[in-house]
């Protein structure tokens, strides 16, 4: 009889452990169910206008600069931080980028990008270790910086890049750049010190430094990265709406926020950080914003239909357990 | 001896509170003497300070246990719109529950949110302010927005004194003076040893919602009343109106010689005499928040760098070493 | 399991694409969120019209989906003007879709590129997220054969209008003469009594405004009005009016080149700093204008203009059904619509802001299709028609 009993309890514990497997897997996967879930609702919902080739090229082509500041802003988010200022960046390096594509040369352009978002990412990085300034601060501080900044260089309602970079804005060359950076990215984060020290610091800055991490050089390192991703989505935005405007990169920040949420990524970064959640949170932003207005909720209930499905989505896909505080 | 002692501390500790605000008082006043030595000015700035106050007071229960919420402006605009609706039907009274009631249950929806799916703050307040903003906007198109004069008395002098002055009383005395105030300090001094004492720290921070609710009620009437419209906004630009409020907490919250709530008052109060000032010295419109951002900068720089720099000193002195050209 | 999840997807994919294989460009018209068309007497009477054999009636009443791009609905103008642009979609007997999340110039291509997506065949837009991005629209446009019209909007860059004008696809512009009605504006505030004017922007380098501005600065030169200061884009408008006021106490008035909504925060700015006559002038409606004009808070006020999209669109419309007014690019001149007193108010609010300022049967008088005789100059000559006297006129009111 007591070998009945304990056949059965063994039975009931590999029952409980596929059960507790199964919304483990489930938890895991949520984002990417999220991901379907979407795709085939629009899908249907357009019927396949969603999903046919000119729209999966619309769809690459308007979350490329978020894709590449997306990416890079996870490095600042594993380590428990928000950059502010990315929008901002973006729309600053935009407008550099512009000015000496106009008057300078074309081909420094990319260049020049590139170097302004790496100077306002390594401004926010020392402002934050070396002078210990909260991130928020500092990076709000940026942002009202470079938009004061941008608005003095742009004299009219907007600049416009020379004619002839028009036939940059290939998808080849961006589809080159984007498997290049996704690689270099995945590499860095996932596979490289860089990746471990940064995701170290969003669990316990204080175990990290006991650890021998270099706090002040690793904190400087994201937000430089992040900087140069900004830089270079700036480049990419000046090609894609042939110029500057003020209004450039005015969302991205809280863009990248929701798309990395999105993605099933914590706020609070840590050991959870993961690279996917960038690239699967924005898939998911854009497909959420290109498939509303071709099943036609483009008027004032798509940002409700948005926020609800946000909820709906972190609800869900976030990881949350008991014993970790949650701020 | 005691009593001398603990009176000059505390006459110190009032004097190093308000010596930020004087101190910037008195450099705008050097400059413009004709604008700053009047005390028409010096009222008008405490009005205009007076609103972003009661919203920093709402927020300082939330961002003492670590919570960030960027949800804040269109919690205002949904609750305000709710207020002025119900005051073309029921008068000002209409006015004042409509505001309570709806800015009680948003925030409260707000703080569910938090609470039972146990998302970060900083998530739920996105999309509390994406899904309140909609229906700010929304509401906004349904109703007629008309303001009476009657609403005005929030945002004028006295009511705006009286409203700060309950407000400044109720915040201060649930802060300081109640077991909710203590437990959240607890929360917010270290949250795992509060927890292990046995505060219910989810029930707290709801309850911050809750309470940070109410005061936002009080603050969307001063709102409302101060500036004689209130206008939708859509696509998160509701965000911005609370990066003043939330200066102003940060400044306050680095004022280590006096309570915080009275630490939110001198810091939102600064901020307006800043920025004011700006206009002032005729400081162009786009460069303005930039010299905020400076200010706000250099006195947390200062304040978080202080004893570094205090350590500087010492050691230069105690080695003699000259300062490097 | 994780490949069965991606597995699952692929399906999901498939499957999405086969059930839309016979719609790729999603032209069909029943399958979106759309106003109904009610017009649908109105296109019989259409189709009989097509079939009468008058040779002057080219071009025929087709199938019709019209995108609009603009900031969304969170104030009064661009609420209007969706409604507005509705009546003539409905007038055409089409489908109106909109995108009101296109706050920059990446979302206003984004939003451009999923209309034309979405099937539509005419989009319109605005450039107060810059101009930069009109070529990438025409080239989106060009390639997807797409109409498309601009509305409040007139192109300062040279280059630019030169690349338009090329585009086959492109009709033209609406706009109202900003820098007029920014005059008249200020000389109406200064012939009331303003001395001492204070400007306030909506926002920074956004033409519409700028131009209502340069045309405020040379009434104000010719008419010795000083110009003491300029606001742009406060969070707080009743703060920075405080702020001005004190900074410039010799300040009389304030000229509020869009967002009206804001005049009653400078009002009681004004108030509050002790001045019981005081000007101000603004664009774009509100709700309390009525009572601002009675008080005597607000001088003279700007609006009306929401029929900016509704004659933009009549304008593709003309060209989408193969009857164009003109071979040549266009612009048409909107007036705004003035009010200067309460019983002016009054008017607007009784005849013009109830239901639709048009029937559908007096916009297709705007369409070649239903009007064989309209030509370039009577259209323009209807447009600058737009008044309350117009409109009282229209529906039988003495």
């Amino acid at each position: 009889m007591s070998k009945v009993n304990e056949t059965n309890s063994a039975v009931n514990d590999i029952k409980a452990e596929r059960k507790a497997g199964i919304r483990r897997l489930l938890s895991n996967s949520i984002t990417l169910l999220g991901l379907i879930f979407l795709v085939v609702f629009f899908g249907i919902v357009t019927k396949g206008n969603l999903l046919s080739a000119k729209n999966l090229s619309l769809i690459f082509k308007q979350g490329y600069a978020l894709l590449l500041v997306t990416l890079a802003g996870v490095f600042v988010m594993s380590t428990g931080n928000l950059d502010f200022s990315l929008g901002a960046t973006v729309g600053f390096s935009c407008v550099c980028a512009t000015l000496t594509a106009t008057y300078i040369s074309p081909a420094l352009s990319i260049p020049v990008a590139v170097l302004v978002g790496l100077a306002v990412g390594l401004i926010n990085g020392i402002s934050i270790t070396k002078f210990k300034l909260p991130s928020f601060i500092a990076c709000l501080c940026m942002l009202f910086i470079l938009t004061a900044a941008t608005q003095s260089l742009i004299t009219g309602s907007s600049i416009m890049m020379p004619v002839s970079m028009i036939k940059w804005e290939t998808n080849l060359l961006k589809g080159i750049v984007a498997v290049i950076y996704l690689a270099v990215m995945i590499v860095m984060f996932n596979y490289t010190k860089v990746g471990k020290q940064l995701k170290s610091l969003g669990v316990s800055i204080e175990a990290a430094r006991q650890s021998g991490v270099n706090i002040d050089r690793m904190m400087i390192l994201a937000y430089v990265i992040s900087g140069v991703a900004a830089g270079i989505a700036g480049f990419f935005m000046m090609l894609r709406t042939g110029g500057a405007a003020t209004t450039t990169g005015q969302t991205m920040t809280t863009d990248v926020i929701v798309a990395i949420v999105f993605g099933g990524m914590s706020i609070s970064g840590g050991a959870s950080s993961k690279i996917s959640a960038a690239i699967l949170g924005t898939l998911i932003v854009t497909i959420l914003n290109n498939g509303m207005v071709l099943a036609g909720y483009g008027g004032d209930a798509q940002q409700l239909v948005k926020g609800i499905l946000f909820l709906a989505i972190i609800a869900v896909s976030m990881k949350r357990d008991s014993n970790v505080i949650v701020k | 001896m005691i009593n001398v002692k603990s009176k000059s501390i505390s006459i110190k500790a009032i004097l190093l509170t308000v010596l930020l605000p004087i101190v910037v008082y008195a450099v705008l006043s050097c400059f413009r003497p004709d604008i700053y030595l009047q005390k028409s000015t010096f009222i008008m700035l405490l009005t205009q300070a007076l609103s972003n106050v009661i919203i920093g007071w709402s927020m300082v229960f939330g961002m003492s246990v670590g919570l960030f919420d960027f949800s804040v402006g269109a919690r205002i605009l949904l609750a305000a719109f709710f207020g002025v609706h119900m005051s073309q039907r029921f008068g000002i009274a209409g006015f004042v529950i409509g505001c309570i009631v709806a800015s009680i249950i948003i925030a409260i929806l707000t703080g569910l949110i938090y609470a039972s799916l146990k998302i970060p703050s900083i998530i739920t307040g996105f999309s509390a302010l994406l899904i309140f903003e909609s229906l700010a906007v929304m509401y906004q198109n349904r109703i007629t927005v008309i303001i009476g004069d009657d609403i005005s008395i929030f945002g004028t002098s006295p009511g705006i004194y009286i409203v700060s002055v309950i407000t400044f009383i109720a915040v201060y005395a649930l802060f300081n003076n109640t077991k909710f105030g203590y437990q959240i300090k607890a929360i917010g001094g270290n949250e795992a040893v509060a927890k292990s004492m046995g505060i219910n720290s989810v029930k707290i921070k709801l309850l911050t919602y809750v309470v940070g609710g109410l005061i936002l009620a009080f603050a969307t009437m001063v709102k409302v009343g101060y500036a004689g419209t209130i206008t939708a906004r859509t696509n998160m630009s509701s965000m911005s109106m609370c990066f003043t409020p939330m200066m102003g907490v940060m400044i306050g919250l680095y004022i280590s010689s006096c309570n915080p709530v009275i630490g939110v008052f001198i810091g939102s109060f600064t901020i307006t005499i800043v920025s004011s000032g700006l206009v002032a010295l005729g400081i162009e419109s786009r460069l303005q928040n930039v010299v905020v951002g400076i200010f706000l900068i250099l006195f947390i720089g200062w304040k978080t760098n202080f004893y570094r720099i205090q350590e500087l000193i010492r050691k230069r002195r105690h080695n003699n070493i000259p300062l490097q050209e | 399991m994780k490949k069965i999840i991606v597995l699952l997807l692929l399906v999901a994919m498939t499957v999405s694409l086969l059930a839309g294989c016979n719609n790729s460009k999603g032209n069909d018209s029943q399958n979106t969120t759309k106003k109904t068309d009610d017009s649908k007497d109105t296109k019989d009477t259409a189709d009989t019209k097509d079939t009468s054999g008058d040779k002057a009636a080219k071009g025929e009443v087709k199938p019709l989906k019209y995108g609009f791009i603009s900031w969304g609905t969170a104030d009064e103008h661009g609420r209007t003007l969706n409604a507005a642009v509705e009546w003539a979609v409905e007038a055409a007997g089409g489908e109106f879709v909109m995108d009101g999340s296109a706050i920059s110039a990446e979302s206003t291509i984004a939003a451009a590129e999923n209309l034309i997506q979405a099937g539509c065949n005419i989009i319109a837009f605005c450039t107060y997220a810059g101009e930069a991005s009109v070529p990438q629209i025409s080239r989106l446009c060009q390639e997807n054969k797409v109409y498309w019209t601009m509305w409040d909007t007139t192109i300062s860059d040279a280059d630019i209008r030169a690349m338009i004008e090329q585009d086959p696809y492109y009709v033209g512009n609406t706009n109202e003469d900003q820098y007029d009605a920014g005059y008249k504006t200020m000389k109406a505030m200064a012939e009331a009594g303003a001395k001492n004017t204070i400007v306030v922007k909506y926002g920074v380098n956004i033409p519409t405004c700028d131009e209502r501005v340069e045309g405020a600065t040379a009434a104000a030169k010719e008419l010795g009005v000083n110009l003491l200061y300029e606001i742009v884009a406060p969070e707080d408008y009743k703060k920075a009016a405080q702020d001005a006021l004190v900074a410039y106490p010799d300040a009389d008035s304030f000229f509020l080149a869009g967002a009206g909504s804001q005049s009653p925060s400078l009002a009681a700015a004004m108030r509050e700093a002790g001045k019981n006559k005081f000007y101000i002038g603004a664009f774009d409606y509100f709700d309390q204008m009525g009572d601002e004009l009675k008080d005597g808070a607000l001088t003279i006020i700007n609006g009306g203009h929401m029929v900016t999209g509704t004659f933009s669109a009549l304008m593709a419309i003309n060209a989408y059904f193969d009857t164009p007014l003109s071979e040549d690019k266009y612009m048409v001149t909107i007036p705004y619509l003035t009010l200067s007193s309460y019983e002016d108010y009054e008017a607007y609010i009784q005849y013009a802001s109830q239901g639709a300022a048009y029937t559908s049967e007096e916009l297709q008088k705007y369409l070649k299709v239903y009007n064989p005789d309209l030509t370039l100059e009577s259209f323009q000559e209807g447009v600058s028609k737009w008044s309350i006297a117009d409109i009282k006129e229209r529906k039988g009111v003495n």
